[in-house]
């Protein structure tokens, strides 16, 4: 059976989408079975991230329809073995799938994965509900800032109403420079605040910028691409090594590095 | 580089986001009220097959402790109580 994780925010934009299609990569390239389903419908993106926007036939609507069979809609990531996703629908419509046909989906599906990653809409209305009701555990994704953590802190008090076998942070685009001045909040003060603990910290990174928009998010060498490896170990082990980021301003090299980041 | 040796003074917003979240839990179970009235509205009007924007669920804890559902609905130009 798999882990079936939910990846959700509340806040759009914070990286929700990057997160799944990063993790997912990392874990498959551990030789993990991966399945990314994008629970955004009518919004979807992930196909676009993992660059088989250009393979996409058929998509989840046209499962549950039974217009096609689950493995003719699955599609396999090119250059990462063993990850596949499950693109949805490209159509305004997102009442189309409902609940029960969703999680009917997702039980057909656990059995040939280790890991099917979820990625949730943005907000906490249906399509939310929707993504996180099959789900076994979540993956909150916020950015240190006070918007996205408000709507993390509400989107956490609803998975707590959801039997779910835990509830794990990532604190996206985090800068140690700032940390250290103070300007953004640690990732100790927001998992107090939040009171959910980090699985990951990713600290921001132009290099994943290209990547996304060159379809090639899990490929690449970066210090996120790093910080995603440290997640995916995280989830198989159990364990909670989380990157540090100001690390790199501390000492003199780091002080001068942060001045020359400043001028 | 991957350690969890985090800087433990506060930031400049740590102290907002605190009041805003203590704020915000105040009124969680009025937004969490809202949605499940939502939901069952649906469920109700369904079943009565009616739209759910021509009815109304009201729900409300008497002082004997007693839940009183009280749910209105307009169809077809009659309208109904049912408590």
């Amino acid at each position: 059976m798999a882990r079936v994780i939910v990846v959700t925010s509340g806040k759009g934009g914070v990286g929700k989408t990057t997160c799944t299609a990063s993790i997912g990569a990392m874990l498959a390239f551990r030789g993990k079975r991966v399945l990314l389903i994008d629970g955004d419908i009518g919004l979807n993106n992930l196909d676009v991230l993992v660059g088989i926007d250009d393979k996409v036939v058929y998509d989840m609507a046209d499962v549950i329809s039974g217009r096609c069979r689950i493995k003719q809609a699955l599609v396999s990531s090119p250059d990462i073995p063993n990850m596949y996703v499950l693109p949805s629908q490209n159509a305004y419509n997102s009442d189309s799938i409902s609940m029960k046909d969703f999680r009917g989906l997702i039980t057909k599906l656990s059995d040939g994965f280790d890991f099917i990653f979820i990625d949730s809409p943005a907000g906490i209305d249906k399509g939310f509900h929707r993504a996180v009701s099959p789900s076994t555990e979540a993956l909150v994704v916020a950015t240190p800032n006070v918007s996205s953590l408000r709507d993390a802190d509400k989107v956490i008090s609803i998975l707590h109403n959801y039997k779910l076998n835990g509830i794990n942070l990532i604190v996206n685009r985090i800068r140690g420079d700032m940390i250290i001045n103070g300007e953004m909040m640690s990732v100790l003060e927001i998992s107090k605040l939040l009171g959910v603990s980090p699985i990951g910290v990713i600290p921001e990174d132009d290099k994943i910028h290209i990547f996304s928009e060159l379809g090639k998010i899990g490929r690449g060498e970066c210090l996120a691409m790093r910080s995603f490896e440290c997640v995916a170990d995280n989830f198989i082990t159990g364990r909670r090594r989380l990157y540090d980021p100001t690390a790199q301003y501390r000492g003199m090299v780091g002080k001068l590095k942060m001045m020359l980041k400043r001028a | 580089m991957f350690n969890q040796n985090y800087k433990t003074g506060y930031s400049i917003s740590s102290e907002r986001l605190s009041q805003i979240l203590k704020k915000d839990k105040l009124q969680m179970p009025i937004m969490i009220e809202d949605s499940l009235k939502k939901e069952i509205l649906k469920v109700i009007s369904g079943y009565m097959n009616i739209k759910a924007v021509n009815s109304d669920l009201r729900i409300e804890v008497q002082n004997d402790g007693k839940i009183l559902i009280s749910f209105d609905a307009l169809a077809d130009g009659i309208k109904a109580n049912v408590q």
